[in-house]
């Protein structure tokens, strides 16, 4: 599915935090939203999965404007990773995956409910801790669980809020991989990632948001150093290794 | 471990749970045979049996089928209705002090029977022991107080729906209305004379002996629709469990699942509170045992909830009724007496296993 975001401009109080903001992505990519804190990259994100309403503009799925979806059908298009889910109720890992299927549940849950969320825990290797309390988990297991949620939703566009943010490295390549199957798996993913040599590692195309405003956006070619230092204000080097490319700040501006 | 091993795992998970719904249904019936065969009266299976043979004397069925029998189911449904309700408001309200008696219902339940009482003459009293309280128009009372839940609950609509339905516009709002109506009752209490007092102060002693069968029809269909409407939205209180914003990406309507539960869960609370005075503490405690021992799933905790409550209210009024027989103690007393230590046990092992 091909999503537009056409001309959305999104404020809290009158407090403008996306302005006018225009960007295509196509299936299958896997997209790493970047830019300074503030610059509404999570606002982007809800924007997207509908969390939040747009005050203007439009977020278009193949021609079809995503808020004139109803909520069950949203859900089903749109998986959504926040960044802190802070403490939850106990709940174990099957039902928490299972919670995914919430749009698709109607009076009761069905077999086929519960086969798609044994085959999830499967797929990303959760199945040792399935009837643990997720609460008693490490960082990275309860990211691996709670995209597997999402991914129960069985969503065209996947949506994560800083889902490396808490994890050490191996877990945070762990989830990046993981994500970067699923993308390959044309499940649009679109992360908001502060770490970008990760984010160059993994990612297909790249948004840099300021200031509620598109700075740049493209493949990898747009991560410049000239592009870098002047979206944080600071200085970088940019080293090329083995294909990759790598950023090491040197201090402020 | 492969898929056919996890699946049969989560059922088993989930059978021990249908396991203890089946084991407080079975002490509920065991409750319910205690309740019929004590109190004062002497009467024994075989009376309640010569009842159902149609062989019973006048008075045997009298004491079975329009004393005991009515205030038994009512005492289960009454229970049944404050568990469910305080589950429902804790889930949705995220607050282990959540209840509809948080929310103010029960001071407001409390001044509208004042307000019958003093402001429409509806009470006079006897003094007694079998029967303290004599209200000439029963129904006034119970109509004004469930009135006046009403304009509680409807104050925290609006106000929920102006300000956004979070859980702190919520309880706020119900602490604030609470205190107002417990002053509203002050006021009118300085302007009335003795006996309506005394009135009013009878009728806040929660009892399920003023329950007729009418009564008890009543309340156990209220029951039935507030159980419907909670188990309907069980998937939706299971999201918001999980956060506002996961809830939304899953397609809950957050606003509307909260307003809608919190208006049925203060209408079933209302109407039991109107029909028998304050119950304290089954809406606030029963829930917190039968998280601890089921779980949060409101699958589970919904139904559970409901017959442990019913189980609660019945055993805590059967003991009422015997412990200084022959004098017939308002259930509301006793639950205020056991709910008080309980909750303190609770909250030193505590609440709910990491649930708040």
């Amino acid at each position: 599915m091909h999503l537009s975001i056409n001309n959305i401009t999104f404020g809290y109080n009158g407090w403008p935090v996306l302005d006018h903001l225009t960007e295509e992505i196509h299936k299958g990519d896997f997209v790493a939203i970047v830019g300074p804190n503030g610059s509404g990259k999570s606002t982007l994100l809800r924007c997207i999965d509908g969390i939040l309403k747009p005050q203007a503009g439009s977020i278009l799925l193949d021609q079809e404007d995503v808020h004139h979806l109803d909520r069950p059908s949203r859900a089903k298009t749109f998986g959504y990773v926040p960044q802190e889910s802070g403490h939850t109720p106990p709940a174990t890992v099957f039902d928490t995956v299972l919670m995914g299927r919430k749009p698709y549940i109607g009076w009761r849950v069905r077999e086929r409910d519960k086969q798609i969320t044994s085959r999830i825990i499967h797929q990303l290797h959760i199945e040792d801790i399935a009837m643990k309390d997720v609460n008693k988990l490490s960082g990275g297991q309860k990211q691996r669980v709670f995209i597997a949620r999402a991914l129960a939703q069985q969503p065209e566009i996947l949506l994560l809020d800083e889902p490396t943010a808490n994890l050490d490295l191996r877990h945070q390549l762990e989830v990046l991989q993981l994500l970067q199957e699923v993308s390959q798996n044309n499940i649009t993913t679109m992360v908001a990632i502060h770490d970008l040599n990760l984010a160059a590692q993994y990612c297909s195309r790249f948004i840099m948001l300021k200031d509620g405003k598109i700075f740049s956006s493209g493949n990898k070619e747009i991560l410049t150093k000239e592009n870098i230092e002047s979206l944080y204000n600071v200085k970088v080097k940019i080293f090329h290794a083995e294909d990759r490319v790598f950023f090491v700040p040197q201090g402020k501006k | 471990m492969d898929i056919a091993q996890l699946d049969i795992r989560y059922s088993k998970h989930q059978g021990r749970k249908y396991l203890v719904i089946l084991v407080f249904a079975i002490l509920l019936v065991l409750a319910a045979l205690a309740g019929i065969v004590l109190g004062s009266a002497d009467i024994g299976f075989r009376e309640v049996a010569d009842v159902m043979a149609s062989k019973a004397s006048a008075m045997e069925h009298q004491i079975i089928v329009n004393i005991r029998l009515p205030r038994i189911l009512s005492a289960i449904v009454t229970g049944a209705a404050l568990a469910v309700s305080g589950a429902a408001m804790q889930s949705i309200l995220k607050n282990p002090l959540g209840s509809p008696f948080t929310l103010g219902i029960s001071n407001a339940a409390a001044f509208g029977a004042a307000f019958a009482v003093i402001i429409l003459g509806a009470g006079s009293t006897q003094s007694g022991s079998a029967n303290p309280v004599i209200l000439n128009n029963p129904y006034a009372v119970t109509v004004s107080a469930f009135l006046w839940s009403l304009v509680s609950t409807g104050v925290i609509f609006l106000l929920a729906r102006y300000k956004g339905a979070t859980p702190e516009v919520m309880i706020l709002t119900g602490i604030i209305l609470g205190s107002l109506f417990s002053a509203g009752m002050t006021a009118l209490q300085y302007f009335a004379d003795d006996i309506e007092i005394s009135t009013v102060v009878f009728w806040t002693f929660g009892d399920v002996g003023r329950a007729s069968w009418r009564d008890f029809n009543i309340l156990l269909v209220v029951v039935l629709a507030a159980m419907v409407v909670f188990i309907r939205n069980r998937w939706n209180y299971n999201a918001l469990d999980a956060g506002d914003e996961v809830a939304r990406s899953l397609g809950v309507h957050v606003e509307r699942t909260r307003l809608v539960g919190m208006v049925t869960a203060s209408l079933a609370t209302a109407i039991a509170v109107s029909f028998f005075g304050i119950i304290a503490f089954v809406g606030l405690v029963v829930p917190h045992i039968v998280r601890r021992i089921i779980g949060g799933d409101e699958r589970f905790l919904v139904p559970a909830s409901a017959i442990f409550g019913g189980m609660f209210l019945l055993v805590s009024d059967t003991i009422a009724r015997t412990l200084l027989a022959p004098v017939v103690l308002p259930v509301g007393i006793l639950t205020s007496f056991l709910g008080a230590p309980l909750f303190l046990y609770l909250l030193i092992k505590g609440i709910g296993k990491g649930y708040w």
